[in-house]
């Protein structure tokens, strides 16, 4: 594909609206291409169309649910660290490499 | 690279600029202090956040799905996921806010297309979109522009691209089913979404970043 096909791409892509095809198009071409800075900055333009969502407040139990996956979570890390003996502390900061891995 | 800030020049200008520019207005905080206390598995950290943005990403989720319980659960799936990956939070180069806006939006349209019995689309691969300035960059219009202000901006969009728009970001639709929706012709349908983003990307002060559109 052109750059021009690619970037007529780039928009869907970076909304995640592109086909399997037409992602793997874009990403083969930014690689070996200047359009890669396009690229980011059209990714950075549309990540905007969200933040701009009218807010809604949810539920006030949607609050607890939550919450409580965390206190769970965390009663597990204790039994966890008493089993290790206390030794296993989560990494300070670790590059974030991948915003949707495993997500 | 040549990436030019734009947005910092346009922190100056007052609401409503002549250029219909997006301003920069109202709260600087980063978040930062928040990422920093997620990683330290502080319970209270993820109480803030939920306070501060559950608000925000559920009507974005409600948007999508137009379901109130469904746009519960990605609300709860996404604050999960914050609080059980905190080695893939970084406060260096993320804002909170915004990680948060696009893992919703992502696992929104999951959602509404698995719903609508359409194929799933493929993951972002995302370590393209690691760019020191830019990502610095949107992060600064993060955290000025509030949510109100970037709807205004938004709708100065020509009609006609402001569909298209939409259909793509919150309908989570290919160039060939916006077509198919629409009757427009498929050429029409990407020359309208490259022009309506180009023009978001004018609006939101960043036309001058990362390279020619």
């Amino acid at each position: 594909m052109s750059c021009e096909d690619i970037r007529d791409l780039i928009p869907a892509y970076s909304m995640g609206a592109a086909t399997s095809e037409e992602s793997l198009s874009v990403e083969e071409h930014v690689a070996e291409c200047d359009l890669h800075d396009d690229l980011n900055a059209i990714a950075a333009t549309v990540d905007l169309i969200g933040a701009g969502a009218e807010s809604v407040q949810p539920p006030s139990s949607l609050k607890g649910r939550v919450m409580s996956h965390v206190a769970a979570s965390r009663g597990n890390e204790e039994l966890r660290l008493v089993g290790s003996g206390g030794a296993d502390r989560p990494r300070s900061s670790v590059r974030f490499t991948n915003r949707f891995s495993g997500f | 690279m040549s990436t030019t800030l734009a947005i910092r020049t346009k922190k100056q200008d007052s609401p409503g600029s002549a250029d219909g520019s997006a301003s920069m207005t109202g709260d600087a905080f980063s978040g930062r202090d928040l990422v920093v206390r997620l990683v330290s598995r502080d319970a209270s950290a993820l109480e803030e956040l939920f306070d501060r943005m559950s608000g925000r990403v559920f009507g974005l989720a409600y948007r999508i799905l137009g379901d109130g319980p469904a746009a519960e659960d990605v609300v709860q799936d996404v604050l999960v996921w914050v609080w059980d990956n905190p080695g893939k939070l970084d406060a260096d180069r993320w804002t909170i806010d915004g990680l948060v806006i696009t893992l919703t939006h992502r696992r929104s349209i999951d959602a509404l297309r698995v719903r609508s019995r359409r194929a799933a689309l493929p993951v972002l691969s995302f370590d393209s979109r690691i760019d020191d300035e830019v990502v610095e960059l949107v992060a600064e219009v993060q955290r000025n522009l509030d949510g109100e202000v970037i709807r205004a901006v938004i709708t100065k969009l020509p009609a006609e691209q402001l569909e298209i728009v939409e259909l793509a970001y919150f309908g989570g639709m290919t160039h060939k089913e916006i077509s198919d929706q629409t009757g427009l012709p498929l050429g029409t349908v990407k020359s309208r979404l490259r022009l309506g983003v180009a023009g978001l990307r004018k609006l939101f002060g960043l036309a001058g970043s990362g390279g020619a559109s």
